[in-house]
């Protein structure tokens, strides 16, 4: 039981990951990659779970913490750019029934992922180049290479816009939950204009709701997920560098978790989770 | 002088003679107790005919069959005429056809929509009620603290609206819980002190203050689910008691008819988690009618029993616990031609039941009959959540306070020839104590374990009653539930090895008049 809870933990830290972060007076907001340019970016995590049975709560808490280096390798004439994506540090703590269980490595080859994205930081596709056993225990890769979504347009402040997203993530037999679907509807606002470490930066904030269906197998049980959360947040876009240096997002998030075969239950969760990405141009 | 010599020689013989006369006679059941019996029933218990045994179903009642036979064969005694003790189970679903809320006052009436503004609790009545509401904050009497939303409160016959969680939630220098919560965060703890003061049914909101996400919290009913299974609903043990009340988690539409906003409630929770006085009052005007209609699907299995008179006067009516689970889980009804379906559970935990049964053979064959009395039982569902022992717990057959020990074989067929795991061994002093020198005849390789499983198995349902209860075990392996826990993989010189320990410890339990302390709070 307790080694469920753990996968869940983790499985939904990369989740979490994948879709708490979002996409920014009038100011082009588009991802203008040059080819040879790299970016370090330091992502934090907090997670707080709470799983609930029968009016009894197990609360289990999570910190992931992970610097990545891009580096794009080529970019077409459509814009669209190639980013070779390497994990330089992971470190992630898990506290549940009252133990703690660390993770660390900083040691991971060189080039882990290779990602294609569009100018509104959509991922186009995404590739494991480091097929290594070691980093597979990482988990699902998608989770690391997600930009915020920008419009690709110009925007002038005080505009709000939507945008409605749904991704389907296949994380391979594998992985316990192997598919995912999480469905977004967004509402962004670009605020203003802000100074922030001499530079000027504009502050896109938005509100989402989402929606998330899994399924997948463990030890030859069917498990299935469905929840829903709502996510508020705001990031910083440095319009010279392109680039969203900043971001903060909290979702909350309800969910189940359903096992079905030897054994039958479900597991209600709730989620609460704190996000913060900085990223500099090296 | 030489008279003297004569006097210790008669002396010491008088005193050394029914000690080896004692050792004797275990060593002869001891003898019962062999690789090949042992094998019979693994292979039986553990055979694809029983497909892994799943609690409840037709095939471990087969299992349950065999084992109430053999035991019927070695002349055990039935308990109320039987050697069944009939275990009821049971899972729900939401009729939502006939759950409804409305809110009516002030002018308004509504009806809310399932799912999205109200969730019936896991907990609730099947049933309905139709009464005033009244808010009760957080819904925690706290006499530690001080601390009481019902005080000068009259719920009787009406329905508490309270909110989840507790003042200071993210607070570390709350006299609650703070980030970590106490017990009175818990929604059975809400409820109960609902029940408590009168209350006739109750709303639970999330607390607006630290959650951004104010929809319904709730029980993911199947019925209220496309994607999740509607055939294959989680089994629980029959815990409902008859004092259940309506219950509903409700979301912001709910708060915004009652308090008119969001910011309302908020203002309350601000000065209640600041001031920690409660604010609680009548929603004057309100009255809600909560229906919470389930559907349920009753079943039932059983744990299997035999049972041997104590002989002694004094001590005979005390008892000593011998037992196991014999179920495991099932098989895979989606399966590939030619691929291993079945969960024959072999070790988990054919071997553990076969102990046992060999064990009430050694003890049957004996002469003399144990001055305390012994109970044989094999529980079922042990699998799905302790379920046979909680129930046997619940529902003892012999009284609690006379049970002077629990001895569990769960998995003892595996890891080599010659280890043993006692799992609760630093909370059961005494009677591992008693295991490790019966030990010292045996022989087996004691290895201390990290405790870690000692929640696991059936002792523990035993243990939390106040009983000395442990686990014995030769530990976890590759093939732990998976198709690979065969037959053909038990090592029973192991199997009886541990049996033959267990027997001797257990016949020394039975004829003795010592007790065992049991350290709880470790």
């Amino acid at each position: 039981m307790k080694r469920v809870f753990l996968t869940l933990t983790l499985l939904f830290v990369f989740v979490i990951t994948s879709n708490a972060s979002f996409g920014q007076e009038s100011v082009m907001l588009k991802y203008n990659f040059k080819e040879g340019k790299s970016f370090k970016t330091t992502m934090n995590l907090t997670n707080e779970m709470v799983q609930s049975m029968m009016g009894q709560e197990m609360k289990a808490t999570s910190n992931v913490g992970v610097v990545s280096e891009y580096k794009i390798s080529k970019v077409d004439a459509k814009n669209n750019a190639t980013a070779l994506v390497t994990i330089l540090d992971l470190a992630a703590t898990t506290v549940a029934m009252g133990k703690e269980d660390v993770v660390k490595k900083s040691d991971f080859k060189k080039e882990n992922i290779c990602a294609e994205y569009d100018q509104t930081g959509k991922s186009i596709s995404g590739k494991l180049i480091d097929t290594t056993e070691d980093f597979s225990k990482v988990g699902s890769f998608q989770g690391f290479v997600k930009l915020q979504a920008l419009p690709a347009r110009e925007v002038k402040v005080g505009e709000v816009w939507n945008e409605k997203q749904i991704d389907t993530v296949n994380n391979g037999p594998s992985n316990p939950m192997s598919l995912m679907t999480t469905a977004m509807e967004t509402e962004y606002t670009l605020v203003g204009k802000e100074m922030r470490e001499g530079k000027n930066v504009y502050k896109i904030s938005y509100k989402s709701s989402m929606e998330l269906a899994g399924k997948g197998k463990q030890m030859n049980m069917d498990l299935f997920l469905e929840g829903t959360g709502e996510v508020t947040g705001f990031f910083y876009f440095d319009p010279t560098a392109s680039i969203v240096v900043y971001s903060e997002g909290n979702t909350e998030m309800n969910s189940t978790i359903t096992v079905s075969g030897q054994q039958n239950m479900s597991i209600p969760m709730t989620q609460k989770v704190k996000v913060i990405s900085t990223t500099v141009e090296l | 002088m030489k008279r003297s010599l004569l006097l210790v020689i008669i002396i010491t013989l008088c005193f050394s003679f029914p000690e080896k006369l004692f050792s004797q006679r275990v060593e002869k059941g001891e003898r019962r107790i062999t690789n090949e019996l042992l094998k019979e029933y693994i292979d039986f218990l553990a055979s694809d005919s029983l497909l892994g045994r799943r609690a409840p179903g037709n095939e471990l009642d087969l299992a349950a069959d065999y084992i109430a036979a053999q035991f019927e064969k070695f002349k055990l005694d039935k308990i109320n005429g039987s050697y069944f003790q009939t275990v009821g189970f049971y899972s729900q679903n939401l009729d939502t056809q006939n759950s409804f809320l409305k809110i009516s006052g002030n002018n308004t009436s509504k009806e809310y929509q399932l799912k999205t503004d109200f969730i019936p609790f896991e907990m609730t009545l099947n049933g309905s009620v139709k009464a005033e509401i009244v808010f009760a904050g957080y819904g925690i009497t706290a006499p530690e603290y001080n601390y009481d939303d019902y005080n000068g409160l009259d719920v009787k016959g009406k329905i508490v609206l309270v909110l989840r969680h507790e003042p200071g939630e993210n607070d570390t220098t709350s006299v609650f819980g703070g980030k970590n919560e106490s017990k009175y965060s818990f929604l059975a703890t809400k409820l109960e002190n609902a029940k408590k003061h009168g209350a006739s049914g109750l709303l639970l909101v999330t607390d607006p203050i630290n959650h951004i996400m104010l929809k319904p919290q709730g029980y993911p009913w199947p019925s209220l689910s496309k994607l999740l299974p509607q055939d294959n609903l989680p089994i629980q043990l029959d815990k409902r008691d008859g004092s259940e009340i309506p219950v509903a988690q409700v979301g912001e539409n709910i708060i915004k008819q009652l308090f008119g906003s969001v910011d309302s409630l908020k203002k309350i929770q601000i000065t209640i988690d600041k001031t920690l006085k409660p604010n609680s009052f009548p929603l004057a005007g309100f009255n809600c009618d909560l229906s919470t209609r389930l559907t349920y699907k009753e079943y039932s299995s059983k744990n299997v029993v035999g049972f041997i008179k104590g002989t002694d006067e004094k001590t005979g009516d005390e008892l000593v616990v011998i037992g196991g689970h014999y179920d495991h889980v099932g098989y895979n009804k989606e399966h590939k031609a030619g691929e291993d379906y079945i969960y024959n559970g072999a070790d988990d935990n054919a071997s553990g039941t076969a102990g046992v049964m060999a064990i009430a053979k050694a003890f049957t064959s004996m002469k003399q009959k144990p001055r305390r009395s012994v109970l044989f039982i094999l529980f079922t569902a042990e699998e799905m959540g302790l379920y046979g022992s909680a129930y046997y717990s619940n529902h003892p057959l012999f009284p609690l306070d006379k049970t002077v020990a629990m001895l569990n074989l769960d998995m003892i067929g595996r890891n080599g020839n010659d280890t043993l795991n006692i799992e609760g061994a630093s909370i059961n002093p005494d009677l591992t104590a008693l295991i490790l020198k019966e030990n010292e005849s045996v022989g087996l390789k004691y290895v201390p374990s990290g405790e870690d499983m000692f929640g696991r198995s059936d002792h523990y349902n035993f243990f939390v009653k106040g009983i000395s209860g442990v686990d014995i075990t030769s530990g976890l392996h590759k093939d732990y539930h998976t198709v690979r826990d065969n037959p053909n993989t038990i090592n029973h010189t192991k199997a009886t090895r541990i049996s033959r320990l267990i027997f001797r410890t257990t016949w020394s339990i039975a004829n003795d008049n010592k007790y065992f302390k049991i350290l709880k709070n470790k």
